[in-house]
Formats: structure tokens, sequence, C-alpha cells
């Protein structure tokens, strides 16, 4: 029996005939700590994935939030990303388990959601999956890149498109210093993209910038349709 | 370890099956399963498993060297221990006793007297010693296909003699030394006859039943009716009933304000005794040991999931005793725990009503039981998933719980048994919607005893079938694959590509049965049957030995047949059609065909009646008629009389099929015979010797005149008429006649498939 990838203890095998046919693999992490992560059900934005249940109805347009909308009405972002679909909210286990893994490197936990991931993935059309590049100095220090290895983890095969070539920590900046930040990433490879419709991987959709920015460019580069999917959605403030 | 015994107890299963004699193609299957399983373990699980599948192998093979008499078969004289099975019925006494060399034996005794039978039935309590005079008598084997082996049956439970009594009498008899083990088997048949003394007459049965597993009360009309619905397993003290009985003991426990430590002792004190109060059958030891396994490991502060629990009780089960594999309650006590457990996640979360986990329940279990009932009892119940909805209910939260709370009670005020009127009349309400409903049509669904692979084919469907279940939750799909495990049985059977005749070990008696290729016709000539002995009220037995129910019904289903287009009835003798009356309720039976005048005689009146009863068609067979279908041709040859005078006014029928002349000939004597040459040039291959082989039949004119190849004798082993006459088997070995009998080949067969020539086989060739 294998133990829990994030609390230690032993973790008890889920009933059942799959499982028992070794058809599936035995859970990497135990129950107890499985139910600390909340899941967006119900309600959500249509843009952006965010649970609208606990949003203040005056921030709610419609099957929208108002972030949304705003990002509709720029006239430079209108269109470009077809929406963003988001697993979990940005809880405090969340939090905890993207600290340690993002930042304490705990490269095994891409293992965790990969069952989700692959599963979600597979319900959104796409040709081509992406992931959000780290800069050479980012990925120097942490080693790996963490929406690239959700993706691998969960089996999708990542095309090698984009590369960041401005390293500033989004998580460092405010709203208003993303959104009016110009564009840090470039494209590196255009033929793989032309016409296609792209999926791109991230860890947490927050303001949406990043994913935009991201957007943007393999829109400029002939991609067809380019959506989002993330493991968590964080607050935007 | 953890988590991982089941897979070990599938390796223990697929070694032991190895060493035992069983299915080919269910080892194959096996042994394929745990190899699937070796590849994915870890090292030290690889080699775990592998030991498990060693060691079953060796306790096997170890029990199958073990599994022998130490009797020669000539011993006269006996010092016989009785254990806990004795059980008087009518004027047989049968019990289960242990003699010499710590071997079992099958002891029978002909009781002379009611008088004599209350005697022994009291004094006979487990533990006695007992001198017994008698002859030990070796049990009768498979007689036909799909037949009961009582011979392996006994063998299974390592008795390998039954011991016929002439001498046992009371005075002879010691109360032997006490053991732990005698006191609780003696509180039990106490236990019965205080119920058997105060509970209203209604609910002995159930009461006998559901608190000590005995099953011996209940009404055989009652217990077929059961059987159809396929709830018969309520009358079973099962493992759902050990569950309810122990928790609802701690829960008193706890109430009294005894502390938790002290109950869980208790209970684990007393779950053993009682197992054997409740009549140790695999069901309540699975559960009893289930109970106890986790109650240690709560004690021990061990993680032990329930399925671990069933792996580790499979486990020590089987290695104390491996040829419990071959009881149909053990199969399906493991498998319907086994399936409920792994689908116990998707039963809990699925279905949102209660009565949806509760068809959801019933569903898991009738559906992991289907290959064990399909090859143990030839049909399936379709109703049950419905009544269990009704019946389980109804048994486990009422009825089981008020006698096991009044039951007791009963011992400290007899008049508590008044609480019990009302469920009386319940009871007995539900037993009759029970065998009404049970009457209605299309309650069962024969499906035949599934050949090797078939059956293989049928694990692997109902296991895709809960994998399904599991990965779309979908009732729909899990109705088709039902629907397919179902009917693929029934249509193997039914449109077979090989056509057969059986003439069918009936004893002394004829049975034959015709099935052309193709479901084109099935045709039985003749029914076998016992002759009636007058017998006294106190003499009749519960459950007599029966040739329609325990042969020739049986053998029919086990093919899977459920229509009988011609039962064709050659004469008014009992060892002929003494048992047509039986076949009506289990089979559609077309047309009946009877020998002209033969209606007279009260054997034949009966299947009549029984015939109208069904709204079957009644007919004379005309002389000269014929009929054919399936590339067969058959003709009534005789009588040509309408006269009805006993034995040579048999219906004789001539027959081409299977690229073969045949003559079934009834009882036909030479009389007959001599007629017969007259009117038809008679040229066969087959004849189905006259009248078992009685020198009155079967003329050297004859044989010479009809000139077969082949001659098939239908009699019973060691008859009391001596047949066949030496005459006649010198006569036929004199034409150089190949000569088949059921007396000493059992079920005689000839098949062959469609437009070709076929082959004789038989049970003992």
């Amino acid at each position: 029996m294998s133990s829990c990838l994030l609390c230690g203890e032993s973790v008890n095998g889920r009933l059942g005939w799959r499982p028992f046919f070794l058809l599936e693999a035995p859970p990497s992490i135990c129950g107890a700590c499985r139910r600390q992560f909340e899941p967006i059900i119900g309600e959500r934005c249509r843009a952006c994935s965010r649970p609208l249940a606990a949003l203040d109805p005056a921030f709610i347009r419609e099957d929208r939030c108002l972030d949304c909308c705003r990002w509709e009405e720029d006239s430079f972002y209108k269109g470009v990303l077809a929406g963003n679909y988001s697993l979990y909210t940005y809880n405090e286990a969340m939090k905890d388990f993207i600290a340690r893994f993002k930042y304490r490197g705990d490269y095994i936990l891409a293992q965790v959601f990969a069952g989700e991931i692959k599963k979600a993935a597979k319900q959104l059309p796409h040709d081509v999956a992406v992931a959000i590049p780290l800069s050479q100095e980012r990925l120097m220090e942490r080693g790996f890149n963490q929406a690239e290895a959700l993706a691998q983890a969960a089996g999708l095969d990542i095309e090698d498109v984009l590369q960041r070539v401005h390293g500033e920590k989004q998580s460092k900046k405010s709203r208003s210093e993303r959104l009016e930040a110009a564009n840090v990433f470039g494209v590196k490879e255009k033929s793989s993209i032309c016409h296609k419709k792209v999926l791109i991987i991230d860890d947490i959709y927050t303001t949406g910038s990043t994913l935009r920015q991201a957007a943007y460019l393999l829109k400029q580069a002939g991609a067809a349709e380019v959506r989002a999917l993330t493991l968590a959605r964080g607050q935007g403030t | 370890m953890r988590g991982k015994l089941i897979y070990m107890a599938m390796g223990v299963l697929s070694g032991l099956l190895w060493a035992l004699p069983s299915l080919g193609s269910l080892r194959l299957l096996l042994t394929a399963a745990v190899f699937f399983v070796i590849i994915q373990l870890d090292k030290r699980g690889r080699a775990a498993l592998f030991s498990c599948a060693v060691s079953g192998f060796l306790a096997g093979q170890w029990a199958e060297e073990r599994n022998n008499t130490a009797f020669t078969g000539d011993e006269e004289k006996w010092l016989v221990t009785f254990s806990g099975e004795t059980m008087i019925d009518g004027d047989r006494l049968k019990a289960t006793v242990t003699a010499d060399h710590k071997e079992r034996l099958r002891l029978i005794y002909r009781l002379s007297s009611a008088e004599e039978a209350e005697q022994l039935q009291a004094g006979l309590l487990p533990g006695t010693v007992c001198y017994v005079a008698g002859k030990l008598e070796e049990p009768g084997g498979k007689r036909n296909r799909n037949g009961f082996d009582y011979q392996s049956f006994l063998k299974n439970k390592h008795i390998f003699w039954q011991l016929k009594a002439d001498r046992l009498s009371l005075s002879s008899c010691v109360n032997g030394g006490k053991t732990i083990k005698k006191d609780i088997l003696q509180w039990r048949q106490k236990g019965i006859s205080h119920l058997k003394a105060v509970f209203p007459e209604g609910l002995q049965p159930v009461a006998a039943a559901l608190l000590f597993g005995d099953r011996s009360l209940t009404e055989e009309e009652v217990l077929t009716a059961y059987q159809r619905l396929g709830i018969i397993h309520l009358l079973a003290i099962s493992g759902l009933h050990v569950g309810l009985v122990t928790s609802l003991a701690y829960y008193v426990m706890i109430r009294a304000g005894i502390v938790k430590e002290t109950a869980q002792t208790a209970l684990l004190i007393a779950l053993p005794v009682y197992a054997l109060l409740a009549g140790g059958s695999p069901p309540v030891v699975r559960a009893a040991l289930m109970t106890i396994l986790i109650l240690l490991a709560l004690r021990f502060q061990r993680r032990f999931t329930s399925l671990d629990a069933l792996g580790a009780s499979f486990i020590i089960v089987i290695m104390l005793d491996p040829y419990l594999i071959y009881q149909a309650g053990f199969q399906l006590s493991y498998l319907v725990s086994f399936s409920l457990l792994l689908s116990s996640p998707f039963i809990l979360s699925a279905p949102a009503s209660l009565l949806g986990k509760m068809l959801a329940v019933t569903s898991v279990s009738q559906m992991a039981g289907l290959p064990v009932l399909m090859y143990h009892f030839f049909e399936v119940s379709i109703y049950s998933f419905v009544a269990n909805l009704f019946f389980v209910p109804f048994y486990s939260f009422f009825v089981l719980p008020l006698l096991v709370i009044i039951f007791p009670l009963s011992f400290l005020l007899s008049s508590a048994v008044i609480l019990l009127e009302p469920l009386q009349l319940l009871l007995e309400k539900a037993d009759q919607i029970a065998v009404e409903v049970s009457r209605w049509p299309g309650t069962v669904v024969v499906t035949g005893r599934p050949g090797e692979f078939l059956l293989t084919l049928i694990c692997l469907l109902v296991l895709a079938a809960f994998l399904q279940w599991e990965k779309t939750q979908d009732g729909k799909r899990v109705i088709a694959f039902l629907v397919m495990i179902i009917g693929i049985p029934v249509t193997a059977h039914t449109y077979s590509p090989i056509g057969e005749v059986s003439f069918i070990d009936v004893g002394q008696g004829d049975a034959i049965f015709i099935a052309l290729p193709f479901n084109k016709g099935n045709y039985l000539i003749d029914t076998g049957g016992l002759l009636p002995f007058q017998k006294e009220e106190w003499q009749k037995q519960r459950n007599s030995f029966s040739i329609g129910d325990d042969v020739l019904i049986p053998y029919l289903k086990g093919r899977g047949v459920t229509r009988i287009d011609k039962l064709i009835l050659t004469h008014s003798d009992y060892d002929h059609i003494g048992a047509a009356q039986e076949l009506f309720p289990h089979f559609s039976i077309r047309e009946v065909i009877i020998s002209p005048g033969s209606e007279t005689k009260p054997v034949m009146q009966q299947a009549i009646e029984k015939a109208r009863l069904h709204k079957a068609s009644i007919r004379y067979g005309k002389y000269m008629e014929s009929w054919q279908s399936g590339g067969a041709y058959f003709q009534i040859v005789s009588p040509a009389d309408r006269q009805y005078k006993g034995n040579d006014d048999s219906l004789v029928i001539y027959a081409v099929l299977g690229g073969k002349k045949w003559l079934f000939t009834g009882d036909m004597e030479a009389q007959g015979e001599a007629q017969l040459m007259e009117h038809a040039a008679i040229d066969i291959d087959v004849l189905k010797v006259g009248h078992h082989g009685s020198r009155s039949s079967t003329t050297e004119a004859f044989l010479s005149k009809a000139a077969p190849e082949t001659a098939v004798i239908s009699l019973g082993k060691n008859n009391r008429y001596s047949h066949p006459h030496r005459e006649v088997t010198d006569r036929l070995q004199a034409h150089g006649i190949e000569i088949w009998r059921t007396d000493l080949h059992g079920e005689v067969v000839y098949k062959y498939r469609a437009g070709e020539t076929g082959t004789f086989s038989a049970i003992y060739p």
C-alpha cells in the first residue's frame, strides 16, 4: 500500500472493480487530504470558471463575471481567450499545495491532479497543448516548469511554442501592473499552431493577464482558437 | 501485506484448483487472473502470491491423498459416535457418524415404529456413542449427465460409505465424553426441541431455519416457491444474519453499560459458539470469521480492510477443508460477498433513494451468483430482483430480530411466544404470496448447465458487466449484459447443432429423450417411474426419492430443455410412465401420445389428469401414423389394434435419424414382435431391446429379421427381475450385436451432427 503524497499517511485503496483488477492506479493522496481541496462545482463564469455562487451579484453579468466583461471591453484583448477552465478554487489547501509544488520544488505532486487534468483536457476541444513557459532564470531557480510538469503528469503532449522574454514574477505584481505590463512572451515556432485549436496549461488563473498575453501572441501567430486549462482559479484582486 | 490478502486468497485458490479435480477452463481463467495480478505487484507481493499459489496446490495435494477410506467394506460391527446431523424423516433415520480411524460414515437405519422414531430422536444426542450392526454400501455415483453424484457429494464431505444399520438401539448406546463442541451441539438440539415445544406451529420451520440453520421442518411447497423466486437464501442463516445478530448483541451490551473492550471480547468468545449453534454452514462460518478478524484487528490496532478479512477468512477456511470449494453455498457466499464489497462504492454513491440502493444490492448479488446458479441449479430466477426487495427487509429487519429477541425470552417466560402470533399471521400471508407468485409464468429461465467454455465466457461477461456498471453507472447497459449472460446459454442449448438420442438411466424403467438438431423437435418416449408402496402415515418421508423430481426433471433442465413437443407414453406401467405426472408443471408439453385403450389403467389416468390440468392435448397414437422434422422420420408401427391388453400393446416407434434406423419397442413381447414382422418389413440398425431384456421379448426370429447392429437395454442396476435375462444377451451376442446397458453404462447417448452419422457414448463406457 502506498502513502499519501501530502501527509504521508497510508492510503487505503479505493474499493471497486477497476482498482481490484489494478486497472486504476491507487490514489496518490489520502481521502482526508483530498477533501481539503474544493472543486469548482455549480455555477461558474462561462469565461473564466470563477464560481459565481460566492460572488456579489453586483459583479455578475448574466453568466459571466465583471472581470471577464471588462476583458472583453478591452479592444486589444477582446476575443483573444475563448475561455478558461479551472478545476479547484484557490483555497488554503490549494495555496499550500501550489507553494509546496512550485516554490519548494516537490515535483512529484504533479501526480496528484494528473487524472483530473487529463479528464478535463479531453473534454476541451484542442489540437495542440501548450504550457506557459518560465524564463531561463526562473527555470534554473525552480528546476522545472510547473505548468509543463502538470501537463506531462496528465499525459498531454506539450508543443514548445512559447518562450518568456521578460522575467519578473507575476505574483509580485498588482492587477493594474500586470495588465499594463508589456507582453512577456514570444512565439518560437509558428507552424505547429497555425489554424489549430490551442489549449494553454497553467497552474493558476488569477487575473487572466498572463494567459491572455500568451493567447494574444498565439492568435497573432495564426491559432484558430485559444483556451486555457488551469488547476486553480484564484480570486483576482 | 495490508490490502493484498484478497490477492493471496486468489493465489491459494488457483493453486488448489490444480490439485483437486476441477473444470479445466476455470483453472485457466483463475490462473490467468493470478498472472495478471502478479505482473503488476512489487517484488515482495509477487513472492507472497507465488508462495500462496504453491501452498494452495500442496494443501490440495495433501488433502486429496488423505481423502481415502480406511475400511474394506466387509466390516459388520461398528462403534460409532453421532454428531450433530441426525435426521428422522418418516421411517428413515439418517445421520453422519464417526467410526474408527475418525472416518465419517453416512448411517441409514429403517425404523420399525413411530415409537422407536421418537425414542431415537430424543436419545441420539450429539456425542452419543453406539454399537451398531450393519453393512457398508458404496454410495451411488453419477448415472446421467448433470445428474446428482451422491458418491462425489459424500466424498467431498470425507464420507466414502453408507452404513446400512440393521440394529440400532439406545440400550447399546452411551453418552460419550464431553467436549465443548459436543455441549454446544447438544444446546443446539435442545434449542430446536424447545422451539418445537413452545413456538406456534406455523412459525417453527422459520424459527428453526433462522435460529439454528435447520431447514428440515420447512414445507416442500414453500421451499420450491422461495427457490423459484430466488429468495431461498433467506431461509438459510446468511452472513447478513450473522452481522445483524452481532450488531444487535453489541448494541444491547453497550446500552447495558458494558465497556466497549469487554463487549468486543464477549463477541469474540460468542461468535464461534454462535457459528456452531447456527449449524456451521459456509456463510455462517465466513461471516463469523470475518467479524472475528475485524474485531481482532481493532483490538490490536491494525488496519484491516473488509476485503482483507474476506481474503483471510477464505484462506483459513479452504486450508482447513479444501473440499468446501465444491459446495454451491460456499461458492455463492464468497462470490456474493466479494462482489458486494467491490461494488459498495457505487451502491452507496449512485442511486439516490433507499429503494434504488436496495435494488442495486440485490442486482449485484444476483448477477454475481448467476454462474453458480446456472451450474448447480440449471435455472435462474427472474423475479428475484424484485422479490428480494420485499423479502430481504421483511426477514432481516422484522422476522429475524423478533425471533432472536423472543426465543431467549421464551425460556424465562413461556407466554412470551404470544408476541409471535402477529408474526405468524404475516409470515403465512407472505408464504402464500410467494407460492402464488412463484407459479406465474416466466418466474425462472431454464439456462441448462453451461459447458466448460461457456461457463468461462459467462464469468467473464459477469465481470465485464460489473466493470461497465462501475464505469458508466448506466442501468440500461447492465440490463443488456444480463440479457446476454442469460441468453447465451439458453440459445446455445436450444439451437445446438448436435442431435441426441439419450437413454436416460432412470433405474428399472425406460426414458428416452430425442432432441433433433437446431431445435427441430424434442421427443420424450416414456418417463420411468417407481412402483408405489403402501405406507402408514408416520412412515412417509417428507422428501422421498422420485424419478421425476430427482432424475428426469434435473436431467432435462440441465440440458436446457423447456419444451417437449411429443411426450410418448408407450403403455400403462409404472416403470415407463410413473413419473409423467411430475413433468407437466415444469415443461411446456405440446402433445401427449398414448397407446389406444391404455387410459383405463390408474397410472395412465393420473398422468392424463395432470395433462388436462396443464392443458396439454392428449391423443391416441394411430397405427402407421408418421411425422417428419429436422431431417428425421418417425412412424408408429405397433399396435395395429385398438384394444389394450398390456405390454404387447406398447406404442412401438420406428425412426430414421442421425443416419441410422431405430426401433423403440417399449415393453413389446414375443407376440407383438411376431405381429410387427407380419405387417412390416422391419430392417433396423439400433434396437431398443423390448421389456428391459426380459426373455419374453427379443426372439431369435425377430433378431434375424430386424438385424440390428446395436442394441440398447434400459434397466436398473441389480433389479429384482434379474433383467437382462441371460438368453437375451446370449442371443444378441450370437448375432454380433453391440450391447449398451443403462445398468452398466449409466446414461447411453447417441450424438450426431445434422446430416451426419453419429456415435454412441455413455457415462461409464
